[in-house]
């Protein structure tokens, strides 16, 4: 098992790697220069750019990015004065986790919850209802959703506030939107990872030995359907963790997400780069953990030869 | 089902907290709450003084002097002023009751604090410090050729600033109102830490209120000022200021309450509020033209700029783009407010040129383009947002319609379009700019030939010789005149630019706002505002 998680660490070290590079290189060869704003002229764009050392060699800035990196250091934002990228990161990202993480809770327990009941159901209008409704919510996309939900339940019947998370009520149409998609797509796994596992002999034996049936169905079922559900997981905490664009900017939540996109319009290079790098490792470590969780369940695949 | 109550209960719950929250935002004093669209920038006015700035300056920054909508002085942090006849020497007189929010006075050496921070070379976000490049030394200190001790701002005493000019600038007091010419406190302002301007304990106001909390990208919050010296004016206890990056999130929040302002609307807001006591019109001084390269043929043909200019019916494609595109054949921004006289700088004059469909295709035969025959197909560049789009689409078909010309259109991105603007790989361009301070210069001295800002290659030794002329000059009505000089011969006689529209900024303002004053630039002010209950 060590040697297992080893080497996923590995191969996720060096992604990251990769990560850094390539992105350093996409961000230096977008075209135009991060200081053409607000009537700047073009001998006031170079100053700037000589300034932040910009006009050097590529591979001098890069080995330079690299090494501050190391260090901790993510460099500072060339659109806020006084504002480094790591701190940046530490204001932003508990918010976009916050939602994210919640809800990822709420996706994997309805999700979970809404399957098993679509897979032991004996009534067709119930199977039926609950997967067009699943079918819905994996087909319509997030900013439509947000936009509605913000219209009938914020704007229309004024039961949730629309922007900013300043009270709990303020979470609950953000963690919605977000939560819709992971809860359909999850519900439909174990619905079919449920129904499988509940044909296999082993139900059968333990129904013929008398266990109850909540026993069977946690014990013995569950464990067995949530295989692919935590295969799943992994991206999906992924996805959820480093944030919506959509959900943010709709919202009004200070988040990464948002901030993301607002650099890459800007051009802030340091700050695109260094939530890159954040985000990319949150997907690596979600990845891993999804792994090794997975090994943990089912012994075949640590022991998969390679 | 005891799931189904535990559902039932976590929903009421969560429903219960839902007017909570609401409630819990108004305090005992009067509270504005307002929302922009625009986090950019930060609150260093020797910083990144954009947008951000922008707002927050008119609540807790006072400058020298600013202008109000008639374009007179209003006397802020200076009482008053006076300029040696050779139009070198301009001493200002600082109020002895103007004060910091801690209590402290406001004094010369605050505004030379900024100024020396702004031309420090060591000043890496410095954007504005060319706006200080008239004052004698100052270019040479930015660049390092020179001292920062040598910059001719100086403090006579605690409330005599004097600042000498390397020569007379007749809109000197113009550049007044932007960001470095603004005080900051000495030794909390500091280079050392840039991040002082959002820090509540280093970030003091000298004007009607102060910060007292930011978040990035998120908000900041102000505080009426007690110490402000027209303080009693102030009838607001205190301003929350919300970033809302999204147009239907900003209309959402003014919608449900959440704020009273919001600020850059959807378009179509300016129609399904028209006429509604809560729409208000923020005139920007923008202006959007078309840049034809002079180095491509047939542009280089007066006869058909002028046909292109001509051939369009302004009015037709503003519709198409929506309530907060004004049709203007002005270049130099339409609501400016001139110099020399308290209308718009665009309603003194003519207009430069008028639309004229059957002249404009008598034009183009003249060219040996009849009816557009012969006339190879022009891309016109354009960045892709939804607006410009529109726009490009629009002018595309106006000419197509009106003069049989084919236009290809290429959207691409901000980054691509500044590339090709400068490098002039291009035919026709869109191009729009947003005045930094209310004075024609602004526009007019970008097409120099020896400006950086020149993107499409115009060179008249008489233009510059105008705009040469009005610098020189210290009569306001004179210098008025030769921008109006400059301004025609660059539109009206040789089409160099080709305006097409102004923008305003769709706002709501809540129906319990009262007060709202207006500044030179058309943008409101909510220092003085109140709210009725």
């Amino acid at each position: 098992m060590l040697s297992y998680i080893l080497r996923r660490i590995g191969i996720g070290l060096i992604t990251l790697l990769a990560l850094v590079v390539l992105t350093f290189l996409l961000v230096h060869l977008m075209p135009g220069n991060p200081f053409d704003i607000a009537n700047l002229t073009p001998s006031n764009q170079e100053e700037m750019m000589r300034f932040y050392g910009l006009d050097r060699p590529m591979g001098e800035q890069l080995a330079q990015y690299i090494g501050k990196l190391l260090h901790g250091d993510f460099g500072i934002s060339f659109k806020k004065t006084g504002v480094t990228v790591r701190g940046l990161i530490a204001s932003e990202a508990p918010a976009t986790m916050l939602i994210g993480g919640i809800a990822f809770l709420v996706a994997l327990v309805l999700g979970i919850a809404i399957g098993i009941r679509m897979a032991v159901t004996q009534r067709e209008w119930v199977r039926g209802g609950i997967l067009t409704l699943t079918t819905i919510g994996i087909s319509v996309p997030n900013y439509v959703l947000a936009l509605l939900l913000m219209l009938v339940f914020g704007v229309g019947l004024k039961w949730f506030p629309t922007m900013g998370l300043s009270t709990p009520a303020h979470y609950v149409l953000p963690v919605f939107t977000l939560a819709v998609y992971p809860i359909a797509q999850i519900a439909r796994l174990v619905k079919s990872s449920y129904g499988e596992a509940l044909n296999q002999d082993y139900v059968v034996m333990a129904q013929a030995k008398g266990l109850s049936r909540a026993r069977i169905s946690l014990l013995h079922v569950l464990k067995n359907a949530m295989i692919p559900v935590i295969t799943t997981a992994g991206p999906m905490a992924a996805f959820l963790l480093t944030g919506s664009f959509v959900v943010e900017t709709i919202y009004t939540v200070p988040g990464i997400g948002r901030e993301f996109v607002t650099a890459v319009s800007n051009r802030d290079y340091t700050v695109v780069m260094g939530l890159t790098i954040f985000i990319g490792a949150l997907i690596i470590l979600c990845n891993l953990a999804a792994d090794i969780l997975c090994a943990a369940v089912d012994p075949r695949i640590r022991l998969g030869k390679r | 089902m005891d799931k189904r109550k535990f559902l039932a209960l976590l929903l009421s719950l969560v429903l219960a907290a839902a007017p909570m929250c609401a409630a819990g935002a108004e305090g005992t004093g009067k509270v504005l709450r307002l929302a922009t669209f625009s986090g950019a920038g930060d609150l260093d006015p020797a910083g990144i003084a954009i947008d951000m700035w922008t707002e927050y300056c008119k609540l807790c920054v006072d400058p020298l002097i600013r202008f109000d909508e008639n374009g007179e002085v209003v006397y802020e942090a200076a009482e008053s002023y006076e300029v040696s006849d050779d139009q070198l020497v301009w001493t200002f007189h600082l109020r002895e009751n103007g004060k910091w929010s801690d209590g402290s006075p406001v004094v010369a050496g605050d505004f030379i604090n900024t100024i020396q921070r702004a031309l420090n070379p060591d000043n890496g976000m410095s954007i504005y410090a060319s706006v200080l490049y008239p004052i004698a030394g100052a270019q040479e200190a930015r660049s390092g050729e020179g001292s920062l001790d040598d910059v001719a701002a100086v403090a006579l005493d605690d409330y005599t600033l004097q600042i000498t000019l390397k020569a007379p600038c007749t809109y000197f007091t113009s550049l007044l109102t932007v960001g470095p010419f603004y005080p900051s406190k000495t030794g909390l302002a500091t280079l050392e830490d840039p991040a002082w301007w959002k820090n509540p304990e280093t970030s003091l106001g000298n004007g009607a209120f102060f910060m007292t909390d930011y978040a990035d990208g998120d908000h900041y919050t102000v505080r009426k000022n007690p110490y402000y010296w027209n303080a009693d004016a102030v009838r607001l206890e205190e301003i929350d200021v919300q970033l809302i990056y999204d147009q239907q999130a900003l209309l959402a929040a003014y919608q449900t309450g959440a704020v009273h302002v919001a600020t850059g609307l959807p378009d179509y807001i300016g129609m399904s509020y028209q006429g509604s006591d809560e729409l208000f019109i923020w005139n920007m001084l923008t202006s959007k033209f078309i840049l034809p390269n002079l180095n491509v043929a047939p542009l280089d043909d007066l006869r058909v700029r002028e046909a292109i200019a001509l051939g369009i019916d302004r009015a037709q494609v503003c519709a198409v783009i929506g309530t907060d595109y004004i049709p203007s054949t002005s270049y130099v921004a339409e609501y400016m407010m001139s110099n020399a006289s308290s209308e718009y700088f665009s309603k003194e004059r003519d207009p430069l040129f008028t639309e004229d469909i059957e002249k404009a295709q008598a034009l183009l035969a003249e060219a040996g383009y009849p009816n557009g025959e012969g006339f190879p197909t022009l891309t016109y560049t354009y960045p892709n947002s939804d607006k410009d789009s529109l726009l490009a689409q629009a002018i595309q078909a106006q000419l197509k319609m009106n003069l049989g010309i084919q236009i290809e259109l290429n959207g691409v991105e901000d980054q691509v379009y500044s590339t090709t603007r400068a490098d002039g790989s291009y035919d026709l361009i869109r191009h729009s700019w947003t005045a930094d301070f209310n004075d024609p210069i602004n526009y007019l001295d970008l097409y120099t030939s020896y400006s950086g800002g020149n993107y499409n290659g115009v060179n008249s030794p008489e233009y510059d010789a105008l705009i040469e002329a009005s610098n020189a000059t210290s009569d306001q009505v004179e210098r008025n005149d030769l921008l109006h000089r400059a301004e025609q011969l660059l539109v009206g006689e040789n089409f160099y630019v080709i305006p097409v529209a102004t923008q305003v900024y769709i706002c709501l303002h809540s129906p319990n706002l009262t007060g709202v004053t207006v500044n030179e630039k058309g943008e409101p002010m909510y220092r003085y505002a109140d709210l009725e209950a």
